[in-house]
This record gives structure tokens, C-alpha cells and sequence, in this order.
């Protein structure tokens, strides 16, 4: 990884869908290189408008206190790489799992240029890093919904991202193939990626992250799982109140 | 001497009828081919709304071209105020969608009736104009291939060529921004460039349609065909070249019969073969997969 800066820095970032209302507040936080960082918080707390906004998908939002390894989004996008929600995607779309993953290769490949063998063999290659090459010529609505996502992470494995940024990447997966996109995006860590997803299981998040941004509207807490994820701070994030030993005290 | 309105008053396989069909051709597969990402992005009722929104831009251009003394018939003339009229309403009724909380489906369906509404009141008018009742603009209401001129046929042609180039050219670009739209802004595509180049696209299929398959039933020849290549199966690209194939086999079925039958409307026949074609791709999807599974368990064994 060449990195100068921090893959993402977030500062005083508001955000919401121009109606006046701001759904996050002057978020502030940074994520650590190479590190797998979760964002979790209670439904409606504005992730995934943190992540879209940040990513500019949404046109009426200031991301001028928004910077991606040092510099605005513009400049470094070939190093950044997004996995929408499922539910976000038409998965009846006409394409093959090769097809999908020779998306990533698209801003390589460049405008006006077919995807010609060569580039086909390296999404294919991309697809045997998610254990998916066997898939390749099946065509996406076939495939189950884990092996769906492992289609979309060869994606951005083959765009060949250093932030990869997703958006409930383990809804309405089994436990198996939970462990098995936990393996690959750890695996990808451990090859210079940083990882950042929105993620509401707090199991999952133990298990596989390194970090956690705990949400609700702005930045309740930030650091080592541990820390971010105390259950002082789960309380006051969740709105559940003080911790059962706080009310016993 | 043959009544004015007999089928075969022009011998059916002359130099008119070659010229006519390479017209129904050419449009086939561009409406088969734009229609794919239509369907690809759910704007199948949009394509709809654009059709029926060309009518009071082709009524306007004719009264504004008589109004300054030209030919009120001139294809570009009636091709610029249909293009225009329906790209405004493909541009407005999502825009009415997203502000006025009424969702694609009320608005889609308010612009369809008020745009329709609006270009039959001002072919009433174009019909009561001296040249109006001669100017044949009825013919783009349902389609009349047969009445094809050599101008008609070059600028079909010519739209054609543009838009299949365009869409040929970006085709990975427009594909990725029909898959995942969020992704594709992410990586650095122009969505909204993109977006309009889609909006162009339709809008000239329709405006190309509009003399043979007729405004108000060109949407059956964009949607159609591709829904049939989609039942089908394979890749996206493989989708759009199926789909432009069933659209040249249905735009020169519909024209051939329109031609054979009397008072047969072009847009009207083209709809039937199109309509065919999606119920025939159905069985044809299931025989295609039985063999497909036939072969892979020859293979395995």
C-alpha cells in the first residue's frame, strides 16, 4: 500500500437528504491502515448515510471534511470501493459472476475499451481469491446470497482498492458464510486492505474486527473494540440507559 | 386502377418495400438493444410516458412549421418537436417522483395522461388546419411503415446510427451504471452523464420509432424484446443482442403484415409479433436450460 494519510479522516461531518434535516452530526474520526473497522449503532442512527454521504452519493451533502488517504475522494477513487446494501442491487440483472467482478476493472480498463481477454483473465483471477472461480460462468441470480457477496468483494479485490467500504456486508447470511466473508476480508487486511462496514450484529463484530466506531448520529465512541464497544457506551448509544451495575450502584 | 387504400398498390417486394424494411430493421434492433437497459433500470413505464409525450411535440412542430411557411411534414421538423417533447417529459417525470413524494408510479402515470391529453387536443387542431388532414400525422399515432418516404428512411437511419454507435462505445460504462449505480458513481463514472446519455438513447428510439412502430406503441418494441432476451438468459451483452435480433425479426414481421392486411396499423402488428416473441421465450427458456442440464450431466458422467 503507498499511502500518504489515513485511508479515511472524517471531520465535523454533517449529512442528511435536503429536507433540512441533518440525520449525522459533525462526525469526527479516523480509521487505522490495514485495521477492519466496524460501524455500529441502533436502526436509524444514520449509518449508511454516514457511508453514502462520505462517498458522495449524496449530491446535497458538504464533503469537503471528507479525505481518503490524505486528499478528496476525486483523486484517489481507483483506491476506494463500495459494497452497497444487498437489497440495493438487482440481482436478476442479466450477468454472470465474471461479468461482475470485471466491473472493478472498469476505471483500468477505461472508456470506449471491451473487456478483452486479458482483463477477463484477471477478474477471474480475483474470483479465486473469494473462492468463486468455479462460479465464474454462472449467472448472478443463481448464486446464493453469501456466494453473492463474495461476487462483490472479487469486484473490488480486482479494482485493486486499498478502503473498501461496505454497507451490511453479512445480512441474511448463515454463520458459515458469515465466517467465510469475516475470513476474506481478513485475509485482505492482512494484504495492506483496510476494511470499513457498517455492521449491527455485535458478534460478528468481536469476532472479526479490530475496531469499532460506535454510531448513534455522531461518534458516541471510536477505538479497540473493547473500548468503542463498552457497555457503558452500548448503553448511551442504544439508549437503553445506565448498565445494570451503574443502577445497582 | 387500385382504391387509394389498397394494400398492394405498391408491388410488395420493390425497391419501397426493401427500403422500408431496412427502416423496420434498423429500428428492431435499436429498440431491442436501448430497451434492455430500459428494463435493466425499471423505466419500462418511463419509455411509455416518452412515447405518448412525443404526440403534442409532433402536433406544435407541424403547426409552428406551417405558421413559418415550411412544410409542417418535414421528418426533422416533426422529429425535433416529438424529440423534444418526450425528452422533457422522460426528464420531468422522475424529477416529479422525487419532489412531490408521489412515487414513479403516480407520477408516471400523471405525465402519460397530461402529455397524451395535451397532443390530442393540438392534433384536433392540426387536423382542423387547411393541410393538416393531409399531412398523414395520424400515421404516428399506431404506425404506417408502408407510407415510409426516402427522407423518412434516412433520417430513421440516421438517428439509428448515432444512438447503436453511442450505446456500442459505452456499453460497460451503461451496463455497470444499470448493475450497481452506487458503484459505478464510487469508482468515478459520471453517473449523471451516463444517465442522460440513457435518456438520449431512449428518447431517440422513440422519436425513430415513431413513423413505424407509432408513438403510442413504440414502448411495446422496446420493452418486449428484451423482456424475451432477458427470459432467455446469458450476459447483459448477450441480452441486448438477443433482444436487438427479436426486435428486427418483430419490426419486419409487424411491417410485412401491416403490408398484407388491409387497415393493419404497423405499431399495432409489431406489438403482436413482439407480444409472441415474450410468450415464446418462455417455453424456449425452459428447452434451452433442459439441454443445457442435459450436457453438463453428459460431462459429469
Amino acid at each position: 500500500m503507498t499511502s500518504t494519510g489515513a485511508p479515511l479522516a472524517i471531520e465535523r461531518f454533517s449529512a442528511g437528504y435536503g429536507n433540512g434535516e441533518l440525520v449525522v452530526r459533525n462526525a469526527t474520526f479516523t480509521l487505522r491502515a490495514g485495521a477492519m473497522t466496524a460501524l455500529v449503532g441502533p436502526n436509524g442512527a444514520g449509518k449508511s448515510t454516514l457511508l453514502k454521504g462520505a462517498l458522495g452519493l449524496l449530491p446535497q451533502v458538504d464533503t469537503s471534511g471528507v479525505r481518503y488517504f490524505g486528499q478528496p475522494l476525486d483523486d484517489v477513487r481507483a483506491r476506494v470501493a463500495y459494497l452497497p446494501q444487498r437489497a440495493d442491487i438487482d440481482w436478476t440483472f442479466p450477468a454472470s459472476a465474471l461479468d461482475v467482478a470485471a466491473m472493478g476493472l472498469y476505471r483500468k480498463i477505461g472508456f470506449f475499451h471491451r473487456v478483452s481477454g486479458r482483463w477477463k483473465a484477471e477478474a477471474r483471477r480475483a474470483l479465486a481469491l473469494v473462492d468463486m472461480e468455479t462460479f465464474a460462468d454462472m449467472p448472478i441470480g443463481e448464486l446464493s446470497g453469501g456466494q453473492q457477496q463474495r461476487v462483490l468483494l472479487a469486484r473490488s479485490l480486482a479494482q485493486g482498492a486499498d478502503l473498501l467500504m461496505l454497507d451490511e456486508p453479512f445480512v441474511n447470511v448463515d454463520f458459515a458464510t458469515a465466517e467465510r466473508l469475516g475470513a476474506i476480508l481478513r485475509l485482505a487486511c492482512a494484504r495492506g486492505m483496510t476494511v470499513f462496514a457498517v455492521h449491527h450484529d455485535l458478534g460478528d463484530v468481536r469476532r472479526f474486527f479490530d475496531e469499532a466506531v460506535l454510531f448513534d448520529g455522531t461518534v458516541v465512541a471510536h477505538g479497540p473494540i473493547e473500548v468503542a464497544l463498552a457497555d457503558a457506551k452500548l448503553h448511551e448509544a442504544f439508549r437503553l440507559g445506565p448498565p445494570p451495575q451503574e443502577q445497582l450502584a | 386502377m387500385m382504391a387509394p387504400d389498397a394494400p398492394f398498390e405498391i408491388p410488395f417486394w420493390g425497391a419501397n418495400t426493401i427500403m422500408v424494411a431496412i427502416g423496420c430493421a434498423i429500428f428492431g434492433a435499436l429498440a431491442g438493444s436501448v430497451g434492455t437497459f430500459v428494463l435493466a433500470r425499471r423505466q419500462s413505464l418511463l419509455a411509455d410516458v416518452a412515447g405518448h409525450a412525443a404526440l403534442p411535440g409532433v402536433a406544435l412542430a407541424f403547426l409552428v412549421g406551417e405558421w413559418f411557411g415550411l412544410s409542417g411534414r418535414s421528418p426533422w421538423l416533426l422529429l425535433l418537436g416529438g424529440g423534444i417533447s418526450a425528452l422533457l417529459a422522460a426528464w420531468s417525470t422522475p424529477w416529479l417522483a422525487s419532489k412531490r413524494r408521489l412515487g414513479a408510479d403516480g407520477a408516471n402515470a400523471v405525465a402519460l395522461a397530461g402529455f397524451f391529453g395535451l397532443g390530442s387536443v393540438l392534433f384536433s387542431v392540426v387536423q382542423s388546419h387547411p393541410s393538416g388532414a393531409q399531412g398523414g400525422l395520424r400515421r404516428l399515432l399506431f404506425g404506417n411503415a408502408a407510407a415510409m418516404t426516402s427522407s423518412d428512411a434516412i433520417a430513421l437511419g440516421v438517428i439509428a446510427i448515432v444512438a447503436l454507435t453511442t450505446l456500442m462505445l459505452a456499453f460497460k460504462e451503461l451496463s455497470l451504471l444499470a448493475f450497481d449505480e452506487a458503484a459505478a458513481s464510487v469508482l468515478g463514472l459520471r453517473t449523471r452523464v451516463l444517465e442522460w446519455v440513457l435518456l438520449l438513447l431512449l428518447v431517440a428510439t422513440v422519436v425513430a420509432g415513431m413513423q413505424v412502430a407509432g408513438v403510442a406503441l413504440v414502448v411495446s418494441m422496446l420493452i418486449a424484446p428484451a423482456a424475451a432476451a432477458r427470459v432467455l438468459g446469458g450476459s447483459f451483452a448477450r441480452t441486448a443482442t438477443t433482444a436487438a435480433c427479436i426486435g428486427i425479426a418483430c419490426a419486419l414481421v409487424g411491417a410485412i403484415a401491416s403490408r398484407a392486411v388491409t387497415h393493419v396499423p404497423t405499431g399495432s402488428a409489431m406489438t403482436l409479433a413482439a407480444t409472441a416473441a415474450f410468450f415464446l421465450s418462455i417455453p424456449a427458456a425452459r428447452v434451452l436450460r433442459n439441454s443445457r442440464a442435459r450436457v453438463l450431466t453428459e460431462r459429469a458422467s
